[in-house]
């Protein structure tokens, strides 16, 4: 990890949902709407939630999602269980970031505060690291045919400045900080929560020791415990329900982990493929059939 | 489960295919024309001698697809030269990225070129008597066949390994679609040696062609049933996407499948249905389309799985 790298810690236990990180996002760093003529025929929303955008894109790079849990049978009138969760998602600045590992340009790079940033004036809009990534974040960009994601306003970072969402977030829902620090107040966090009967919380992203069970919605009852997730999220999560609830990946994986196993197969493959068709070319002078000349 | 339905689509699609697809049956051409060379006689000149000349136009057509597919074509150096803004990379000129098969890769296709280009003018010197200087140096010379041989596998791996080293359905729920690949891109090869013997009534290298079209397409049905286990092993829906929908289903199962694996079984494991060259040349043309559907089958199964 980084010396001292910066992330965020998003605790989803006081998101209120208000979507003003994501209204930031969009101001600080001049993000157009992602479908300009859905504005004009009125269909840019999604239209059958609060979750207007419904998914980050190259275009937004940050995005509220909004989990809408009303009880087993949303027709009947108990609706004892309803609860939504809310959870402000961005890319998590992996430790272990696939899009950069895979990019053949170098255009993706780690910056000295450990988020991974993008050089738009060397990407070459291959696309190579929009399959890498497990969490769906970066997205190319068809109007520049370059790739977009967050790259945690490293131009404020710059000025030892917060990332606007952060600033913007009034529950103080974001924090911005040492990732060291933030992983000592989001344990902190889950042990408060557990203490106060909140026994669901758990972090995403880092192993920090907790575990607990989650006390309400579908997975009532189910255990949950904290999960690391590609060797630590600079951006990390306080979550209240199963990571797939918030669409969120339980384990995912490099996908480098293919590399070498796959070239190998390939290799011993192509071995068996060769002495095959020598086989082919010998066994008919074996036969006996003579050449012509 | 590594896989997650979460990761967005790098919009790989028919440029790819295609270009990928050629870069495949030039590789396996020229792979075929190797084994002629290290194993075959004086019969198969001919046949050898127009397969070399196949190979490098080829490798002229993929780059063209592959530049016009990026988002910022004009820059397509940077896979190769090191952007001056790719700072983090360090002093070199050249840019290798070792964790990337794109980066990898990139140098693979274009020295893989280069030795197609030589056999190209080799082949013209035999064919046509053109007096092409230094290339008749190399005539015999097994070191630098088994160069080129080793460059054309791994040209016909790359596609493969590429979309392996990816979290999207299909293509990452297994490690191996390099070898797939690898032996559809040499039946391929075999396909197209094929059409020439037929073409060039070379019977006898016919005879070892059919042999090898007919192991190669065993081979790849191995491979394929047992990549079909992993995806089914995987359990993440990926199999129902590459075998049961319409967008991919029916050129997996008639293509892939039905032309480019059971049609050379069927016909090499019973001789009495191929007489004549003219079928042979007809069976290669067929294994060619299939290997085609067999690309397509796989580029656009990320597709297919996304939408279910």
């Amino acid at each position: 990890m980084t010396a001292n790298a910066k992330g965020m810690f998003v605790d989803t236990s006081i998101c209120t949902g208000c979507k003003a990180c994501q209204v930031a996002c969009k101001q600080w760093n001049e993000l157009p709407m992602e479908n300009e003529a859905a504005v004009r025929n009125h269909t840019a929303f999604t239209g059958d939630s609060y979750d207007n955008t419904g998914h980050l894109s190259a275009t937004n790079w940050r995005h509220v999602k909004f989990i809408e849990q009303i009880g087993p049978d949303p027709k009947t009138a108990d609706r004892s269980d309803a609860r939504w969760l809310m959870m402000s998602d961005s890319c998590k600045h992996c430790e272990q970031a696939g899009c950069l590992e895979v990019c053949p340009t170098g255009a993706l790079y780690r910056t000295q505060f450990g988020s991974v940033d993008i050089h738009q004036d060397v990407c070459i809009g291959c696309r190579y690291c929009v399959g890498a990534c497990p969490f769906g974040v970066i997205e190319h960009n068809k109007s520049t045919g370059r790739v977009n994601k967050c790259i945690l306003c490293q131009d404020r970072l710059e000025q030892s400045d917060t990332t606007a969402c952060a600033k913007a977030c009034p529950t103080s829902s974001i924090t911005f900080g040492n990732v060291d620090d933030l992983k000592k107040m989001a344990s902190d966090r889950v042990k408060s929560l557990h203490a106060a009967g909140q026994s669901s919380a758990y972090v995403y992203g880092w192993d920090l020791g907790n575990s607990g069970s989650i006390n309400a919605g579908p997975n009532k009852g189910a255990a949950v415990r904290d999960v690391e997730v590609l060797g630590g999220l600079n951006v990390f999560y306080l979550l209240l329900d199963k990571p797939e609830v918030y669409k969120l990946p339980t384990s995912p994986g490099l996908p480098q982990r293919n590399f070498a196993p796959s070239a190998g197969v390939a290799l011993i493959s192509a071995a068996v493929l060769g002495v095959t068709g020598l086989a082919a070319f010998r066994r008919r002078r074996i036969a006996g059939m003579p050449a012509a000349e | 489960m590594p896989i997650t339905p979460y990761v967005l689509q790098p919009e790989w699609e028919w440029p790819i295919t295609i270009a990928l697809f050629i870069a495949g049956v030039a590789a396996g051409t020229y792979s075929v024309m190797g084994l002629m060379h290290f194993a075959g006689d004086a019969r198969d000149r001919v046949v050898a001698d127009r397969l070399g000349l196949i190979p490098f136009p080829l490798m002229l057509i993929v780059p063209i697809l592959l530049i016009i597919d990026l988002g910022q074509p004009e820059r397509f150096l940077n896979l190769i030269f090191r952007s001056p803004g790719a700072v983090e990379r360090g002093p070199s000129p050249f840019m290798l990225n070792t964790n990337s098969p794109m980066s990898s890769g990139g140098y693979v296709i274009t020295i893989f070129a280069g030795f197609a280009l030589i056999a190209f003018l080799d082949s013209l010197r035999r064919t046509r008597g053109w007096n092409v200087p230094l290339v008749g140096m190399l005539e015999g010379n097994k070191v630098w066949l088994a160069i080129g041989e080793l460059l054309a596998i791994t040209t016909s791996a790359y596609s493969g390994v590429l979309i392996n080293v990816t979290n999207q359905g299909v293509w990452g729920d297994t490690f191996l679609m390099g070898a797939l690949f690898v032996a559809f891109s040499e039946l391929s090869g075999m396909a197209v040696a094929a059409i020439v013997a037929g073409r060039a009534k070379a019977l006898e290298t016919a005879l070892a062609v059919r042999t090898g079209l007919f192991w190669f397409a065993a081979i790849s049905a191995v491979l394929l049933v047992l990549f079909l286990a992993g995806l089914a092993a995987a359990n993440d829906g990926s199999l129902a996407a590459l075998t049961l929908s319409m967008l991919v289903g029916p050129a997996f199962w008639i293509g892939a499948v039905g032309l480019a694996i059971l049609v050379p079984l069927v016909v090499v494991g019973r001789p009495r249905m191929m007489p004549g060259p003219e079928r042979l040349t007809l069976i290669g043309a067929l294994v060619l389309v299939g290997v085609l559907a067999f690309r397509y089958a796989m580029f656009f199964s990320a597709i297919a799985y996304a939408a279910s």
